[in-house]
């Protein structure tokens, strides 16, 4: 059981052979697994399974599949919020600080691919990502950054001042 | 008080009045400054100088009466619009008066030609023509006196500014030119009115004001002072002291000299003195009858009790002066000296704390909130509400008693003096002195106690309230005694600075508070505990709106909002010593900090994104909207969000906790801490209509939907990310980026603003 292989089929159809404790890490993988395991659980524990993952291309799910097969070795620690410090790296430790130093399309793709495995850490890791790349950004700044050309009218944006005013 | 005014002009000679000298309310003097008098102006070039402003010495030329006489010659149909102005309540009786006049000394463009074509002719063609001097292009602008339609003129053509509507009680009209805007006070001039008996060029002046708060055509209008009383004596002195930068003197007029010559002497007549304090008490009318033969012109009593003084070539001088209840209190001459002479001494230093209200719209109204209060609360008469602090008399005790008998003056502290601007003279002048002389009210201390204001700021007694005092002149050795012994005990027990506030339960949010009831923030020399009473305080932008006081609440909010745009420095509150530091976890020198916890702990809270400022501000960036992205306080905000985690954990309800109840169970005990989470709402429950949103804790788990119905967004560029997903990101975000992110777009806003973020109760 311990050397069970699962493998993860990539949206190109490359297939990653992944140990399945590290694959079980995976919210996704796992209620395939027990699913499966419902139906016929005593006839072969052992058989490479496959999972096909049609969301996440090879380079993501390589990366994903790093970040769990650390994450055997070296346990992320919970993120505290609220947030201490500004930097990924007095919030995580140095490995998955680097891990998510990644460009930004990277660093969504991961999100989703996160999301749609279901890996609660890395989730978070990858949210905390983000909301740091937001953090202490004007509203314009995050239009540059994310390209949003549409800017609230002026309506709109005493609108959400009020939404926001409300709360005094 | 020296005479260090600069006597390089006569204007700005500063001396304070001795009491009555000579008589006053002479007004058969000829006219001073100019060669001719104003009236032989009026056939040429009356109206104005070729060169728009005429010279000042033209205007201190004019003769009141001069000014008046045309209408004096229209006074049939003057008192025709004033009674149609009677008839219309909400109308400014006397406006035609005043807005013929006002754009005349207000020295519009040339427009001798009109004028000296109209001059004799109706008001109306007047008006026109001054209409037309006004407007270049000859295209009708917001400043045109119009007039309105059927009724002569008595309509504002200018906009007429918030509080005017309310209560028109008082106020400036806005107008789009500065130049204008002082011209046309909606209530200064056009509460004078002619006495249809009177003499041509002695017009009456009255101030009138009726129980409504609004104007009203004057109910006493037959009834005024007479030239000589010592009333309207001071009056004119006071009046006719021109405005100069430093009015921390009162110019001895060149009326006064004038008027030494004259056999008459001052002999307050018991009438006018008991007519004025009735005038005052029952109708709070404030009179300045007679002007005196030459000065200025442009002096407004406003019925608030204001003495508003316009300086047609210096506009940006004008200055205000709260003269109180002047008819009542002034009963004697001396009195009445004594107390201009006091306002006088503490003008200039109010003037310094008013340096706060420079920007403040409008500043008068500001400082007084006491009269706001009034305004909106009651409607009774405004002189019981214009002095807080003094002894209440009642109305039968005013009109009944003897000047001796009646009460004394404002107390400095009440009479604020804003001036529109700083020129430098000003600013040397009100170097003079840096202290407000405050009365005290010792009873116990015979004032040789540090508790008495005058004794602590090594200044007799002198007009105070104080009983037994020893803090005089006669009493100097015990004086000095007390002095030494005080010294001994504390060495630099005379250096601390005796103004500001000594707060210590009050959070310097109730009236006990000086700053607070005069509008002003604390500051550094207050000696107040845990004060709540600076710039940028929401605990005191809530109260005062508790209070009613939109006004200040207004004017909080905009200082607050030009703190957090950094466009104003963070008010320097009174210093946080250990000594006067209630709470132990507000380090020093963390002003915002402090507030912001403090208001926390009181009752609001940790502020939506919209409230949030910071003391790390200037730090990283700001919002385009003004907000600055704010980094969690947790050093110095360690109790205060103790507390609130705490609170929010009793208040904390998950969102969808009947469906996925087990789930949540297991998930809360590990769930993730929001990172600023708000009060608890209770407190606001029951004030607020609606409540404001709490920032509650995001629960990933729960959040996360089927596939199916999950909403996928584009708000980080192309792959879309489930809606759970950019939730679970904001839900790392502080309170003040949340705030940024919402502003980003509409979408954006929707995400940031979300229910699984937030808790909406209203």
């Amino acid at each position: 059981m311990e050397d069970a292989i699962v493998k993860l089929t990539s949206k190109e159809g490359e297939t990653f052979d992944v140990p399945r404790k590290v694959a079980m890490m995976s919210k996704l993988v796992k209620d395939t697994f027990s699913d499966d395991d419902d139906e016929d659980d005593e006839e072969d524990e052992t058989e490479v399974k496959e999972v096909p993952l049609p969301n996440v291309t090879a380079p993501v799910l390589k990366k994903v599949i790093e970040y769990c097969t650390h994450y055997q070795d070296e346990e992320m620690t919970p993120i505290q919020t609220p947030l201490k410090s500004g930097t990924l790296d007095e919030l995580v430790q140095a490995w998955y600080a680097n891990f998510v130093k990644v460009d930004r399309n990277m660093l969504f793709d991961l999100v989703a691919a996160a999301n749609f495995m279901d890996i609660k850490p890395l989730l978070d890791l990858t949210c905390l990502a983000v909301s740091i790349l937001i953090k202490g950004k004007s509203a314009q700044e995050l239009r540059q950054m994310f390209n949003i050309s549409a800017e609230l009218s002026p309506e709109e944006q005493a609108e959400a001042q009020r939404e926001n005013a409300v709360a005094e | 008080m020296d005479t260090t005014g600069s006597h390089h002009d006569p204007l700005q000679s500063t001396e304070i009045w001795e009491g009555p000298l000579g008589s006053f309310g002479e007004s058969d003097s000829p006219p001073r400054g100019s060669p001719s008098g104003y009236r032989d102006h009026r056939s040429s070039s009356l109206f104005a100088s070729p060169h728009g402003s005429p010279p000042l010495s033209h205007y201190q030329s004019m003769r009141f009466s001069d000014y008046s006489t045309p209408y004096g010659q229209d006074r049939e149909w003057h008192q025709k619009s004033m009674s149609t102005a009677h008839a219309t309540p909400g109308h400014f009786h006397g406006r035609p008066f005043h807005y013929n006049t006002d754009p005349v000394w207000r020295s519009p463009p040339p427009v001798d030609d009109l004028f000296a074509a109209s001059a004799r002719t109706s008001p109306l063609t007047r008006l026109n023509a001054v209409n037309m001097a006004m407007t270049p292009s000859n295209k009708p602008t917001s400043n045109l006196f119009r007039s309105p339609p059927g009724k002569g003129f008595n309509r504002s053509p200018l906009r007429a500014s918030p509080h005017f509507g309310l209560s028109s009680s008082f106020g400036m009209v806005e107008t789009p030119d500065p130049q204008l805007a002082d011209a046309f006070s909606p209530v200064g001039p056009s509460l004078v009115y002619f006495e249809p008996s009177g003499d041509e060029h002695h017009p009456k002046i009255a101030l009138t004001r009726s129980s409504s708060g609004e104007i009203d055509a004057p109910p006493l209008p037959q009834r005024s002072l007479k030239k000589d009383s010592s009333f309207s004596g001071f009056l004119n002195e006071f009046i006719t002291a021109p405005p100069s930068g430093a009015l921390h003197g009162v110019t001895r007029s060149p009326v006064r000299k004038a008027t030494k010559n004259s056999a008459t002497k001052v002999s307050p007549s018991k009438s006018a003195i008991s007519r004025a304090s009735r005038i005052g008490a029952s109708t709070s009318l404030q009179a300045s009858p007679v002007l005196p033969s030459s000065e200025v012109k442009p002096t407004k009593l406003w019925n608030d009790g204001t003495l508003d003084r316009q300086m047609p070539s210096a506009p940006r001088n004008r200055m205000r002066l709260e003269l109180g209840q002047v008819g009542a209190k002034y009963a004697s001459t001396q009195q009445s000296f004594e107390g201009i002479n006091n306002m006088m001494r503490a003008s200039n230093v109010a003037y310094h704390s008013a340096q706060a209200y420079r920007n403040a719209y409008p500043p008068h109204m500001y400082a007084q909130p006491h009269l706001q209060a009034h305004r909106y609360a009651s409607q009774s008469h405004v002189f019981q509400n214009i002095q807080p602090v003094s002894t209440p008399k009642t109305q039968t005790t005013l009109s009944s008693s003897t000047p001796a008998e009646l009460p004394k003056l404002i107390p400095p502290s009440t009479v604020k003096t804003s001036h529109k601007s700083v020129p430098a003279s000003e600013d040397s002048a009100t170097k003079e002195s840096d202290f407000v002389k405050r009365s005290c009210n010792c009873k116990n201390s015979k004032c040789l106690k540090l508790y008495c204001f005058c004794f602590s700021a090594k200044a007799y007694c002198d007009g105070c309230k104080c009983v037994d005092c020893n803090n005089l002149p006669q009493f100097d050795d015990l004086r000095e005694k007390a002095i030494q012994n005080a010294r001994a005990k504390n060495p630099t027990a005379f250096q601390q600075s005796t103004s500001g506030c000594r707060c210590k339960r009050s959070y310097c949010l109730k009236k006990y508070c000086d700053c607070f009831v005069a509008g002003q923030f604390c500051g550094p020399s207050c000696k107040c505990v845990d004060c709540q009473n600076l710039a940028g305080s929401q605990t005191l932008i809530d109260k005062r709106r508790k209070m009613k006081d939109s006004k200040g609440a207004e004017y909080a909010v905009r200082v607050a909002h030009e703190v957090w745009q950094g466009q104003r420095a963070p008010q320097q509150g009174p210093p946080v010593s250990p000594g006067n530091m209630r709470s132990s976890n507000l380090p020093a020198g963390a002003v915002h900090g402090h507030q912001m916890s403090q208001g926390t702990m009181s009752h609001r809270g940790y502020m939506h994104p919209a409230y949030m400022t910071s003391s790390v501000m200037g730090h990283i960036g700001y919002s385009t909207i003004g907000v600055p992205p704010v980094t969690p306080m947790f050093g110095q905000q360690q109790r205060a969000h103790e507390m609130q985690m705490r609170a929010m954990m009793q208040h904390y309800k998950p969102e969808d906790q009947s469906t996925k109840a087990t789930e949540t169970k297991s998930a809360s005990s590990k769930k993730r801490p929001c990172p600023e989470t708000s009060t608890p709402v209770t407190a606001s429950k029951n004030t607020a209509p609606r409540t404001p949103p709490v920032r509650i804790e995001f629960d990933p788990s729960s959040s996360r939907k089927s596939k199916s119905e999950e909403e996928m967004l584009s708000l980080f560029g192309d792959p879309k990310q489930p809606k759970h997903t950019i939730l679970n990101v904001f839900s790392f975000l502080t309170n003040a980026d949340i705030y940024n992110a919402s502003i980003v777009s509409k979408e954006w806003g929707r995400i940031a603003l979300d229910k699984e973020l937030w808790e909406y109760n209203g």
